[in-house]
């Protein structure tokens, strides 16, 4: 993981935290993903949506607790191991990614509901199973219980 | 400990802030509905009687569709779920702090100088090694 990262693969999102708030989870960004989440937005509504999604991203990275479908939620074929981050709010940006194992995962590719609807999930789908094979080719997505893939990083593991 | 530096709040990040108490709020709203929907069947119908509005505004605002949540908002739902959310701020300086860092651990950047053949100085960030502890590289306050 850290060769991919040394080479710009991956991003590891590091928000600011307070004293009390640990870096329990793992989360590494596609650069597409890294880019959007840090935009800051050019009209007020934009500006606000961008806050909230690095703060939906922060919850997961301080174990808030996304054992919940409306946060983040399993897509079919469940042996896929894809996952979707549902950012809460309008317009309800969608990320997807995988778990590398528990507590670590990487984000891969993102896209707002709307245009899912019109596209829908399928190719998105597909784009972050080739986004994941490109970055870790010797591993694959953890499949198993979201309650499991929620524990906190162990880097014991 | 760290203690209370009036010269540490960084306004530029007061949008940040906003959207994390936009997102803790929905959040919080989450657990309260999921335990009640788990605990005592409760659906997004029967709450929205209880609260009088209209189901598809009630399951909006339970999904966090919605264009955002407000204080109000929250404490009204949380009522009618027969939760109480305290509000009760506590010094940064007296909050246990974590040592839970499972972030790679990674050296300071180091600086080597390059000198080019125009005299111009180049500086190249070394490469990141795991060889130092996190804790050397990020005190936390």
């Amino acid at each position: 993981m850290l060769k991919v990262q040394k080479a710009g693969g991956l991003i590891l999102y590091d928000p600011p935290r307070k004293p009390h708030e640990g870096y329990r989870r793992r989360l590494w960004m596609h650069p597409t993903v890294r880019d959007f989440v840090e935009r800051i937005g050019t009209s007020e509504t934009e500006r606000r949506y961008q806050a909230d999604v690095r703060a939906f991203l922060k919850q997961f990275v301080v174990s808030g607790d996304f054992d919940d479908d409306e946060l983040l939620k399993l897509l079919k074929p469940p042996k896929e191991g894809i996952w979707e981050f549902r950012i809460a709010f309008h317009p309800a940006v969608r990320i997807f990614g995988g778990f590398m194992r528990p507590g670590e995962f990487i984000a891969t590719n993102i896209k707002d509901r709307n245009s899912l609807e019109k596209e829908g999930f399928e190719v998105h789908r597909k784009r972050s199973r080739s986004i994941w094979s490109t970055l870790c080719p010797s591993h694959r997505r953890m499949v198993a219980a979201r309650k499991d893939l929620l524990e906190d990083f162990d880097a014991n593991l | 400990m760290p203690i209370y530096d009036k010269g540490a709040y960084d306004c530029s990040r007061e949008e940040d802030i906003k959207g994390e108490a936009r997102v803790s709020a929905f959040m919080a709203l989450r657990k309260a509905w999921k335990d009640r929907a788990a605990a005592s069947g409760l659906r997004a119908a029967d709450l929205a009687n209880m609260l009088g509005k209209d189901k598809g505004y009630v399951s909006r605002v339970l999904r966090g569709t919605t264009k955002t949540i407000t204080l109000e908002t929250l404490f009204v739902f949380l009522e009618a779920l027969g939760f109480v959310l305290k509000l009760n701020p506590e010094r940064i300086e007296d909050m246990s702090r974590s040592n839970f860092d499972g972030r790679p651990e990674i050296q300071p950047l180091s600086v080597e100088p390059i000198v080019r053949g125009n005299n111009s100085i180049t500086v190249t960030a070394a490469t990141i090694t795991k060889s130092t502890s996190a804790s050397q590289v990020r005190p936390v306050p």
